[in-house]
């Protein structure tokens, strides 16, 4: 049973058996009409028509056998593996296909000649004939259509190998993306409960319900943006004042932090939490300083079609990473894949001593 | 009379365990520190006894301070997340305290430098700075 429905599993297509009919009848045709030709030519007496019908039988047959022979093949294909075995099936069902069809052509052939009747002594001559012929016209067709459908079969194979390779490198791209993407730190979170836990011990308890809330809101926008790679740029400061307001309430007097966004960048898409790993790296670093009142400058504007994002915030002297961390590393890789070359991020000293970050995305996110 | 520091870049931080040092029994005297400097200026200055030092502070990171710190001061360090150190901590039974911590938590670290104070001062710091060592390999 599994054979016969793999078989008809390779059973070609209704498009093929329509241009596969009009492919012999046309064949047909051209064979007749050289036919007639030369036989007019050497003065023997002929016409196109009976010459069509005499041969119609020798081509048309083809048109029911070609795809016969093309599923067999791709079922051999399919079920044998070692190359031995593959020649075996192939010879035997070459044996079957090609007795089938002289059978079934001569039956046609002495039922036309004999004017709708059958003749059995005719028939039998007509076989020993086929059978003591040299390599005879129709093997040859054989041999093409079989090959016809062998590599219909390795075309098939290859393009549902190309397409599988396709999906796997859209998925890896799609894990790997989902990996790069930031997420709240371990470190933001625990030392948000311990300020938390230490501001219900100091009895400070609307400071601790607005820490958790901001706590929570950071939560809820990170399980709501899990699935999705990017938000507009007024939720992204939305979650960055946030972390902001958690960091401020943390670090006191170490943060001065100025804001300026044009209102016309708002609706600018972003990756979500690319400014917010940006703004971290900036805090830590800031918050790290012994000094206090430690400025960190956010400056949003539209140049040239493209959203600017600039970051100024303080470095220690002898920071030994530049202001360079893992986070912006990750960033980078990810706005690689989001954006190929359409981006700018640069990180560098100013000449006042301060840390100066440039992001420049395309307006409209990953479609521009 | 116990000397004890409180060294956190986080004024919450430092607060929640003052707070708590202040209500164990015994006379202590609480210092704080914001930053490694200060650490080093004080432990110059007045020897404490026992330090509850933050693992993320400016200047310098815990670790690199407790390998300056004299032998006899008893270490207990203080994170938010480090997964590496509180291993580190753990194979060589240096005491530490995760961010946020328990009252009782507290209490136990706390009886425990005491201890440590009054027995072997030495061994505790040989944990350290194998600790140190095993970190700084990384």
């Amino acid at each position: 049973m599994s054979l016969l429905r793999t078989y008809f599993k390779h059973w070609p297509s209704r498009l093929f058996w329509l241009s596969n009919l009009l492919f012999w009848l046309v064949l047909n045709t051209v064979a007749s009409d050289n036919t007639n030709r030369l036989r007019l030519e050497y003065g023997r007496v002929s016409d196109f028509l009976s010459v069509w019908w005499d041969y119609l039988p020798w081509w048309g047959n083809w048109a029911i056998m070609a795809p016969i022979v093309i599923a067999g093949v791709k079922t051999i294909e399919y079920y044998a593996h070692a190359l031995w075995l593959r020649v075996l099936y192939n010879l035997l069902f070459a044996v079957v296909c090609m007795t089938s069809y002289f059978t079934l052509t001569l039956l046609e052939v002495n039922y036309i000649s004999h004017f709708g009747h059958f003749n059995p002594s005719a028939f039998t001559k007509g076989l020993m004939q086929i059978a003591y012929s040299p390599l005879h016209m129709d093997f040859l067709v054989y041999l093409s259509v079989a090959s016809l459908g062998l590599t219909m079969n390795y075309y098939e194979k290859a393009r549902q190998h190309a397409l599988h390779n396709q999906t796997l490198a859209n998925q890896l791209l799609k894990v790997e993306l989902q990996t790069l993407k930031a997420q709240l730190s371990p470190h933001f979170l625990f030392n948000t409960l311990n300020s938390i836990s230490g501001l219900v011990r100091l009895d400070e308890k609307s400071k601790a319900v607005t820490a958790l809330s901001e706590l929570s809101q950071m939560f809820r926008k990170v399980l709501e943006n899990q699935s999705k790679q990017f938000t507009t740029l007024e939720e992204e400061l939305a979650f960055v004042q946030r972390y902001l307001a958690i960091q401020k309430m943390r670090f006191e007097d170490k943060l001065l932090i100025e804001t300026s966004v044009q209102t016309q960048s708002l609706q600018a898409a972003i990756p979500f939490m690319l400014l917010h790993t940006l703004v971290e790296n900036a805090v830590q670093h800031g918050s790290q300083l012994e000094s206090d009142h430690n400025l960190l400058k956010l400056d949003i504007t539209i140049e040239d079609g493209m959203l600017n994002i600039e970051l100024i915030n303080q470095v220690a002297k002898h920071d030994k990473q530049h202001g360079f961390g893992i986070g912006l590393e990750n960033c980078r890789k990810r706005l690689q894949y989001l954006f190929k070359h359409n981006y700018l991020l640069e990180s560098a000293q100013t000449q006042e001593g301060k840390h100066r970050t440039l992001l420049r995305l395309p307006l409209g996110g990953m479609d521009a | 009379m116990l000397k004890v520091l409180v060294a956190d870049d986080e004024r919450i931080a430092r607060e929640i365990i003052v707070l708590l040092l202040n209500e164990q029994a015994g006379y202590k005297v609480i210092q704080q520190a914001s930053d490694a400097q200060d650490v080093l200026y004080k432990v110059a200055n007045d020897q404490p006894d026992i330090i509850f030092l933050d693992i993320q502070m400016p200047g310098m990171t815990g670790i690199e301070l407790a390998a300056q710190l004299p032998a006899n001061i008893v270490v207990v360090f203080v994170t938010a997340y480090d997964e590496y150190a509180v291993q580190a901590f753990q194979l060589n039974a240096v005491d530490y305290l995760l961010k946020p911590f328990e009252d009782q938590q507290f209490v136990d670290v706390w009886q425990r430098a005491k201890q440590r104070l009054q027995n072997n001062k030495q061994s505790n710091h040989q944990g350290i700075s194998q600790a140190v060592a095993a970190l700084q390999n990384q």
